[in-house]
């Protein structure tokens, strides 16, 4: 084995192409179209928010205190970015790359490129998928670090 | 002699005091109670107490609705119309849905405008009420009701799993607004009593969040799981997640046929007079006698239905038990 390997049992296999291509009565809520619909309304809504939270700090100067309006703004901004930071795609490119052992590995959002062999069959474990390494490419990596 | 026998007579407790030991008592034993057997308590509180706490509800508002709404026409108008339409609308998705012409998208998103419209509606309440309070500012509620608006469009689930869970808080709120109109003296131990409530939800918590899912093989079982949210939240033991619903369910009911009445003269239900529309000579008693009688018909419909069919008596009770639920805002926040 030269290159990485990514296993994908037969069942599995056939089950992810069935649900790419719209096969299977998949949950409305993981519908692009519905996905599409409630970011853009709640964006809407999350912005109306924002500018009537202004308008009434604006109106209410002197009367609110300046630490409960930053916790207010904090709160919301906050709020906003947890939700846009959630629903953001992770990378498409699940390749690998010279860096794959490096540290950056270690963050949940980091990831490799390279090229990956796909078998469709049965892995050396139990388990639907399987991602297999060259161990020889490992141990010569290190080295030359 | 006189201030040797004050110091040793026995210390006389305040009304407050009896009270709050009364609440945190009750709340110990539901939570054990409900805790051991949530099911069967869940099928027993809503069998006994559904209709009467809905009966003692309406009571209640039926005493609060001034004869001539003067100042507070457009209040009472968005209030009252709200409800109309927000309960008609709720009823037409309930039972309009379910069929070939409902795409799972198209009810996901009437659920979802059903609900902003009233997130809208009670922000809408809150903004007319400010407006009747000189030297304030309440177009904050606008903010509020998008901020909320953009969380049921982003988490549908989790927003209609959270009016189940809020709603009992609702009746408590109105106890504390009552409280300190008529029982001033019990504020602060009803405060208390109030924060008592999540370490009960923690203890349950701590107790249950292990045990395994309680059974669903029969449709009922399935519904009272599913009600309380063990669907949208499959990672938590639904043994907790009924307890915690049938014990706050409990708190709600007692407050609204025992604690209410208790603080409010006016609430007691055969205090007929106390109704400004009932006892004023302008007023309309023949109309009040006859919703209160209808009201009582009611209840006994209810405890007939759920002995004869109780799961289907259940899914209708709940499905136009949204017009309670509605019909709490305007008369909370007319509170304020």
């Amino acid at each position: 084995m030269d290159k990485p390997v990514l296993v994908i049992k037969k069942e599995m296999f056939e089950k992810l192409r069935a649900e790419f291509e719209g096969k299977t009565s998949a949950s409305v809520f993981e519908n692009s179209d519905i996905n599409r619909t409630q970011t853009i309304v709640s964006g809407l809504f999350l912005s109306l928010a924002l500018v009537f939270g202004g308008v009434w700090l604006a109106r209410n100067k002197g009367k609110v205190s300046k630490s409960a309006a930053a916790v207010v703004v904090i709160a919301v901004l906050g709020m906003t970015a947890t939700f846009v930071t959630a629903n953001v795609r992770a990378p498409k490119n699940y390749g690998f790359s010279r860096s794959l052992f490096s540290g950056e590995m270690t963050t949940d959002n980091a990831y490799a490129e390279g090229k990956v062999k796909i078998l469709i069959g049965e892995g050396i474990s139990d388990n639907d998928v399987e991602l297999l390494f060259p161990r020889k490419d490992f141990e010569v990596k290190k080295k030359e670090e | 002699m006189q201030e040797i026998s004050t110091i040793n007579s026995p210390r006389a407790f305040s009304s407050a005091q009896i009270f709050a030991f009364g609440f945190v008592a009750f709340c110990a034993i539901a939570a054990f109670l409900i805790g051991s057997f949530p099911l069967q308590l869940s099928i027993v509180t809503i069998f006994l107490f559904a209709g009467v706490h809905n009966f003692m509800e309406f009571r209640y508002f039926a005493a609060r609705m001034p004869l001539t709404w003067g100042k507070s026409r457009l209040f009472y108008s968005v209030g009252i119309g709200g409800v109309i339409v927000l309960t008609s609308a709720y009823l037409t998705i309930y039972y309009g849905s379910g069929n070939w012409l409902w795409s799972a998208e198209k009810w996901q998103i009437t659920v979802s405008v059903w609900n902003t419209l009233f997130i809208l509606w009670v922000g809408m309440l809150f903004y007319i009420r400010g407006r009747q309070k000189a030297n304030s500012d309440w177009t904050l509620a606008f903010a509020f009701a998008f901020l909320l608006a953009a969380l049921a469009w982003l988490v549908p689930a989790y927003w209609s799993l959270s009016l189940v869970y809020l709603h009992p808080f609702i009746a408590m709120w109105f106890l504390e607004r009552q409280i300190r109109r008529t029982k001033k003296e019990w504020l602060k131990a009803y405060h208390f009593c109030l924060a008592s409530i999540p370490v009960f939800l923690a203890i349950l918590w701590l107790i249950l969040a292990n045990q395994p899912n309680l059974p669903e093989d029969t449709t009922l079982l399935w519904r009272i799981s599913q009600h309380a949210g063990s669907e949208i939240l499959p990672g938590i033991s639904s043994h907790f997640l009924v307890a915690a619903h049938v014990f706050l369910e409990t708190i709600h009911y007692t407050v609204w046929i025992l604690l209410i009445p208790l603080v409010d003269f006016r609430a007691v239900p055969w205090k007929l007079k106390e109704i400004p529309l009932f006892a004023n000579k302008k007023g309309f008693p023949k109309l009040v006698l006859a919703a209160m009688s209808v009201s009582v018909i009611v209840i006994f419909a209810l405890w007939l239905g759920f002995s004869v069919d109780y799961e289907t008596t259940r899914d209708v009770y709940f499905a136009f038990a949204i017009a309670h639920v509605l019909a709490e805002f305007p008369f909370l926040i007319k509170m304020l």
